[in-house]
């Protein structure tokens, strides 16, 4: 029954394929006007009775980690999928959780792979490691309709939008803590034309950086 | 009064004046030398101090986020162990030596306090400094419950940012002491605050014990020159500079002073043998005021005895003085004259030889 909560509306999704959908554009910059990537589009009609689109199983992605650095920084999960973390470096790495709706620790030596994790909450769950302080992955668990993450080039493409009026949220792991994410309404018309929208985020540093090269040779 | 002894006095008093006038020029330059040294002192003191203490706050921040890197806190502060995490922030401020420790919630609402006798706080009273803290480790000097702290203000990440840790550290008394020993700073040093009724109110201070900002200036502005100020009887020159420190508290000024007294102490010595050297030639002038006074109206004197014996119709004598300048000339004028009266005065021959007219003529 849970994976029911969030299966496809087939019905609703045929019908906005058969009306003409749009395509949508984001372009993320930073303050300084840089194209952002890892960012998280997510699209919600304003509507909440309205149906929505759902993949009808659920995924396993792998979280590689290698030169000390999780790879992808931020990946995309539904309810009810799961994330597996490969080793692929030569030394030991102790992955860790506290996040409330996903919490674990365990080490992996060189070239193992962890037991599947399921993801059932909806939210953030930050994934470090104990050992090397830079090593951080977020994973990013919704249940929103339309979800997509923005590339190298700062822009995140979403596909086969019915017409209606939307809200667009956008995340990024570097936003000021405590704060709304970004949110922009959206209304797309019957004709299906194509949108762009430009979201701007002021972000942190990003932890990953290496916090004082004066000081280290290595 | 004599000639002689006004003379004397004259000579002398020339001397003595002189020799003043030359002490209290040599002290009142020696002494402007060294408040424009005393100035440029502060000046660099003032700035070596701000940087000391800048230096002092980035080693001291990135202990305290060394210690934030604690695996066993993180966890504790994840899953919201507050008996676990008020022990490890005891146990972690006493390796940096603060006296206070905070967790900070991403609010500012304050979720633990290891403090057990101040009045417990709901809210960080320092929000600029939890927020600039978001991206890096702030630290800044601080004003709170009537002492200096050190506030620094850590973030800590579980990976993912999820709380911050406030340090407060003080900087008191024997923290400025040590730093004086480690310095150039001057012995004067304290650091003030603004209460809220506008006095300052120092909050530490160093080796020296002398209140500099309260008797320079109880209220208002402190001096940003360099200014020179006599307090209790000793004269300073005094610089205050401003500390940074958080917008929410109370303004930090560091009161630099530089004794001039303590300037001068090394002089003195030297001065004191310039003054023996300055009373030997005192002694030395006065002999020389007084030889030379009385080549001066030895003369003058002969000529007034002289001139008193032919008032009294005495010609018998005539002043032997052997000089050739105006004085000689009026003893010569005056032996020819005595002489003269002399030769008409004396008894006539009784053979009337030579004829009086006859002497007239030579």
């Amino acid at each position: 029954m849970k994976c029911c909560r969030y299966c496809v509306i087939v019905a609703f999704f045929a019908l906005t394929r058969s009306l003409g959908a749009a395509e949508l554009t984001v372009h993320i910059t930073d303050a300084r006007g840089a194209a952002v990537a890892d960012a998280v589009v997510t699209i919600v009609p304003r509507d909440s009775t309205a149906a929505t689109t759902r993949k009808a199983s659920a995924e396993t992605k792998v979280v590689d980690q290698k030169a000390e650095t999780f790879n992808p920084y931020v990946e995309i999960f539904r309810p009810g999928d799961s994330v597996v973390f490969h080793n692929s470096d030569q030394t030991r790495h102790h992955v860790y959780s506290f996040a409330p709706t996903r919490r674990f620790e365990f080490v992996l030596t060189s070239g193992q792979s962890s037991a599947p994790l399921q993801l059932d909450q909806v939210g953030v769950v930050a994934v470090g490691c104990n050992i090397h302080d830079r090593m951080i992955t977020y994973l990013y668990v919704a249940d929103a309709p339309w979800i997509a993450r923005s590339a190298i080039n700062g822009q995140a493409i979403i596909d086969a939008l019915p017409a209606g009026d939307f809200d667009v949220r956008v995340w990024h792991p570097q936003l000021r803590p405590g704060r709304p994410d970004s949110a922009q309404p959206l209304h797309i018309a019957e004709s299906g034309d194509a949108k762009q929208l430009a979201v701007s985020l002021s972000l942190l540093p990003d932890p990953r950086a290496v916090a004082d090269r004066e000081r280290t040779s290595y | 009064m004599t000639f002689r002894v006004r003379l004397v006095s004259f000579l002398v008093a020339s001397l003595t004046i002189l020799q003043i006038l030359t002490a209290g020029l040599v002290y009142e330059v020696t002494r402007r030398q060294l408040i424009t040294q005393g100035e440029q002192q502060l000046v660099v003191a003032a700035r070596v101090f701000a940087r000391q203490l800048d230096d002092v706050s980035e080693r001291v921040a990135e202990n305290v986020q060394v210690l934030t890197l604690d695996f066993a806190l993180r966890k504790a502060i994840a899953e919201s162990d507050r008996d676990t995490v008020l022990s490890a922030l005891r146990n972690h401020g006493n390796r940096v030596g603060a006296t206070r420790m905070l967790l900070v919630g991403l609010d500012g609402a304050i979720q633990a306090d290891t403090s057990e006798s101040s009045p417990p706080i709901n809210k960080f009273p320092f929000p600029d400094l939890t927020d600039a803290a978001l991206q890096k480790p702030s630290a800044a000097i601080v004003a709170w419950d009537g002492r200096a702290y050190w506030m620094v203000v850590v973030p800590v990440s579980a990976p993912a940012l999820i709380a911050l840790i406030a340090a407060a550290i003080p900087v008191d008394d024997m923290f400025l002491a040590h730093l004086q020993e480690q310095s150039i700073l001057p012995s004067t040093i304290e650091l003030v605050t603004q209460t809220g009724d506008g006095h300052w109110q120092v909050i530490a201070r160093g080796s020296d014990q002398i209140q500099l900002a309260t008797h320079l200036m109880p209220t208002g502005d402190l001096p940003g020159a360099p200014t020179v100020a006599a307090i209790n009887g000793r004269e300073y020159v005094a610089l205050a500079t401003h500390l940074r420190s958080s917008q929410s508290s109370a303004p930090i000024v560091a009161m630099l002073g530089y004794s001039l007294d303590d300037a001068l102490r090394p002089y003195r010595s030297v001065g004191l043998a310039w003054g023996i050297l300055l009373a030997l030639g005192l002694a030395f002038g006065v002999v020389a005021a007084l030889v030379i006074a009385r080549g001066v109206s030895r003369p003058v004197e002969l000529l007034a005895a002289s001139a008193r014996r032919i008032a009294a119709g005495d010609y018998s004598q005539t002043p032997q003085i052997v000089q050739h300048d105006e004085v000689g000339e009026l003893g010569a004028a005056l032996a020819k004259f005595v002489f003269n009266q002399a030769m008409m005065r004396r008894p006539v021959c009784r053979i009337g030889w030579p004829p009086r007219a006859r002497y007239n003529k030579t």
